[in-house]
């Protein structure tokens, strides 16, 4: 696996070079395409929720704070926002850096910032960025460049939350255009967008950090992977995202291109039933884990591509907990275990999605046989994701396979809805996991916080509770020879204003 | 005539109000849910709720179709879950690429076909015939998408002659246009062929035989004018084809048509810019049918629909 440098986001390193350092032109001029697997819908980053339009917004807009990476590890780092102080437990002071324009000239403060959470906030608006902005209960703009965030209770992670939230220019964003020619602070600006066709993205001159490397920057749409494959083989993008593992052997077989790839913030689970009586039996539970070969499937179905899960929060994120050993495959005890449980054959229904996760049908396929060869009894079923989630949020499956990821790093967030009794859809119950993630949502203390969600793992690692990780959610991206600067992300977002091309 | 027309035009709304319901019911019964589309997967239960409140899904389906058809009636064909913009517009917006590459399609298979078929049949038996019947059980058995790929592998990876994929200039066009044809000529070809043999066995061919005509003018005067009837038919069911076959090639050639749209919108569950799109879609196969039908009596002065 290529070692992935800390991503230094133009807009971080941007801090130390002015602007009028790297006049537009020093460089050498260079176009970039980008072969995206799927269109962005709308370029409203209000409203998106395709993983490619939060890559390309990334480029045009930016949040007060984001994610980078150091050490392996995903740290948030202030964009817009200078300075932050939580003044009490429940109100978050957050200080803007000024002099900043929209590429509109627009200029950039506390008001557009509010307008922003206010607008996203709104009943009337549709988003999935609402599930970001629930614990905010009021913005208050206190100065010209300050702000102060209040919430219901002390909030985890409200800074994380935030770097899902780009802020957008207030007049323009009244505007009906703005769907198609949105303004941001970023530095690209949006030329034009075709739907289902192509994003072109241009440098923005004034951006106030590090201009990005490309001049130019064409997203162009192709659902199809042998497509974007192709294109890359033709030269006509030097970037293709979200390849399948299995094209693995023929990207590395091809001297013109190179590949990289990572695990993710996604965890892959098979999530249990506890309808169904068998799964609140411990042991029955700890045979199916027992019987499922994660190694087996990293290796042979994912080429390699991730690491079997150790844990049910992925590495990179707050608290994980790297010395829990990967969750063991041991056949024979798990026959031990199944027929200790009082297993009487009963039939477990098996679901998973069809092409939304890497090899998403073939892994259900493959975990079916191999609780069927410790002799569980099980039917499989793979459907489409719009029809699978529907079924998936009926809880009409007794194990069901779901990537979930927590762009917050806090994993609060995403055990939620898979280990919390109050919101858990497959009535998982245990008071204990209950109690901690209760404890870590309203804990301001990283520290304190980080034990909590070791304390997690920890429980359920030896609890087989709620949901069992298999692995994390592999990332392979296929460059053409020439790309130099690039590296993958844990949170799967596709930046490329860093990237470079050799001459 | 006019009685015709207008008789058909009456059965036309008959068959959109159909397909009007027909699509809003079975949307509603196909398993899926646009509020749990369009959240993430760590969205609560409560959360979702919200958002099918705000989508107005949490309706029961019959004040829900009651909506539908009141917006249907002003011209209004609600909003796109998805982008939340005019689900028409949007709609309307993907048409003109998806119509460049049907035609583009239709004038290879009619240029290709036509010739070809006629020329098959006249010469029956003969290599061409042979020639020609292997290739369109080829072009009729290979699937469109393997031969979308095998084309992008060959002119746009190996020769390097033409893109892979998007829409741009008439080179963009060709590789698409080429793929959605395929299967259309092997099938034209095909009853070309068989229509060509069929005609000139008739009796009135046999006369202009016995005149002393030249033998190329029989056939490109006599016998191709009435050979083109049922073929004329099959082009016009094939336009309804080329527009919902082009989902697959639209596809494969990352080509920002309406078939793409269609695909990335049952995806979704956006209800409205599906129901718009085969509003729209039996709309183009109404009329198409009922130029075919006119084009008909231009051809065979015999028909009449009086």
């Amino acid at each position: 696996m290529l070692s992935k440098s800390i991503h230094a986001l133009g807009l971080v390193s941007g801090l130390l070079l002015s602007s009028t350092f790297l006049s537009p032109g020093s460089a050498v001029a260079f176009d970039l395409s980008v072969a995206a697997g799927a269109d962005p819908t709308t370029l409203d980053p209000r409203k998106t929720w395709v993983a490619q339009g939060y890559s390309i917004n990334a480029h045009v807009f930016e949040p007060m704070f984001f994610r980078a990476e150091k050490d392996g590890n995903v740290v948030i780092e202030p964009i817009l926002a200078e300075s932050w102080a939580q003044k009490t437990p429940t109100e978050l002071e957050i200080k803007l850096r000024e002099g900043i324009k929209f590429q509109n000239g627009e200029p950039f403060n506390a008001e557009a910032v509010a307008y922003t959470i206010n607008s996203i906030q709104d009943n009337k608006f549709v988003t999935n960025l609402k599930l970001w902005t629930r614990d905010i209960t009021s913005v208050e703009v206190t100065g010209p460049y300050t702000l102060l965030l209040k919430t219901a209770r002390p909030t985890r992670g409200l800074l994380n939350v935030l770097a899902q939230v780009p802020i957008v220019a207030p007049k323009a964003a009244q505007s009906p255009d703005f769907e198609k020619k949105p303004i941001g602070t970023g530095p690209y600006k949006i030329v034009s967008y075709v739907p289902s066709g192509q994003v072109v993205i241009e440098k923005n001159h004034n951006y106030w950090g590090k201009p990005g490397e490309a001049d130019k920057i064409t997203f162009r749409i192709m659902p199809e992977t042998s497509t974007r494959l192709a294109a890359l083989e033709a030269n006509e993008v030097q970037i293709a995202d979200n390849l399948p593992p299995d094209k693995l052997p023929a990207l590395k077989a091809n001297k013109n291109l190179q590949v990289v790839y990572t695990p993710t913030l996604r965890v892959d689970y098979l999530v249990m039933n506890f309808r169904n009586p068998l799964m609140q039996d411990r042991k029955f539970r700890e045979a199916l884990s027992l019987a499922i070969d994660r190694q087996g499937i990293v290796d042979n179905l994912l080429g390699g591509t991730t690491k079997a899960a150790n844990s049910i929060s992925p590495p990179g994120t707050i608290g994980y907990a790297a010395d829990l050993p990967v969750y063991a495959y041991d056949p024979g005890k798990a026959k031990a275990l199944l027929a200790e449980s009082g297993y009487k054959g009963q039939v477990l229904k098996i679901g998973g999605p069809v092409g939304r996760y890497s090899m998403d049908k073939q892994v259900t396929e493959a975990i079916a046989g191999m609780l069927q060869a410790i002799g569980v009894n099980v039917e499989v079923e793979t459907l489409a994701f719009s029809s699978y989630m529907a079924k998936y949020n009926e809880a009409a499956y007794d194990l069901a396979f779901i990537g979930q990821t927590d762009f917050t790093i806090n994993p609060q967030k995403h055990w939620g809805t898979l280990f919390q009794s109050s919101i858990d859809i497959n009535k998982y119950s245990n008071p204990e996991m209950d109690q901690i993630i209760e404890a870590a949502s309203s804990e301001l203390d990283d520290a304190k916080a980080a034990e909590l969600f070791r304390k997690g793992q920890s429980l359920e690692h030896k609890n087989f509770g709620g949901a069992l990780p298999l692995y994390y959610e592999p990332q392979l991206i296929g460059l053409g020879s020439k790309v130099t600067n690039f590296s993958p992300r844990l949170d799967e977002y596709i930046i490329v204003d860093t990237v470079k091309l050799k001459p | 005539m006019l009685s015709y027309v207008l008789r058909r035009i009456v059965q036309s709304v008959i068959v959109l109000v159909g397909a009007l319901v027909i699509s809003f019911l079975i949307l509603r019964i196909v398993p899926g849910d646009p509020a749990v589309m369009m959240l993430s997967d760590l969205a609560t239960p409560d959360e979702i709720a919200r958002v099918r409140i705000a989508l107005g899904v949490d309706q029961p389906v019959w004040i829900q179709f009651g909506i539908y058809v009141k917006q249907i009636l002003t011209g209004d064909f609600g909003v796109s879950y998805r982008s939340q913009t005019p689900a028409l517009s949007l709609v309307l917006g993907y048409l003109p690429a998806t119509f460049q590459l049907a035609v583009a399609a239709l004038l290879i298979t009619i240029g290709i076909s036509v010739p070809f078929g006629a020329v098959a049949a006249v010469r029956k038996g003969s290599w061409i015939d042979n020639l020609l019947s292997g290739l369109a059980l080829i072009g009729q058995s290979v699937p469109v998408f393997w031969l979308g790929i095998m084309l992008i592998l060959t002119f746009s990876v190996q020769l390097r002659w033409l893109p892979t994929s998007g829409r741009g200039g008439f080179l963009h066009l060709v590789l698409p246009a080429v793929t959605l044809a395929a299967a259309q000529v092997a099938l034209v070809a095909r009853i070309m062929r068989s229509s060509m043999l069929e005609v000139i066995r008739q009796d009135y061919v046999r006369t202009a035989r016995a005149k002393g005509l030249s033998e190329k003018v029989i056939v490109m005067r006599h016998a191709l004018r009435n050979a083109l009837a049922p073929v004329v038919t099959v082009l016009g069911l094939q336009i309804g084809n080329l527009l919902g076959g082009a989902i697959i090639t639209e596809t494969v050639f990352g080509w920002p048509g309406a078939g793409n749209l269609l695909v990335n919108s049952i995806g979704a569950r956006d209800y409205p810019v599906v129901q718009t799109m085969i509003v729209i879609s039996a709309l183009i196969f109404v009329i198409t049918n009922l130029i075919v039908d006119i084009i008909y009596v231009m051809l065979d002065p015999r028909v009449s629909y009086d």
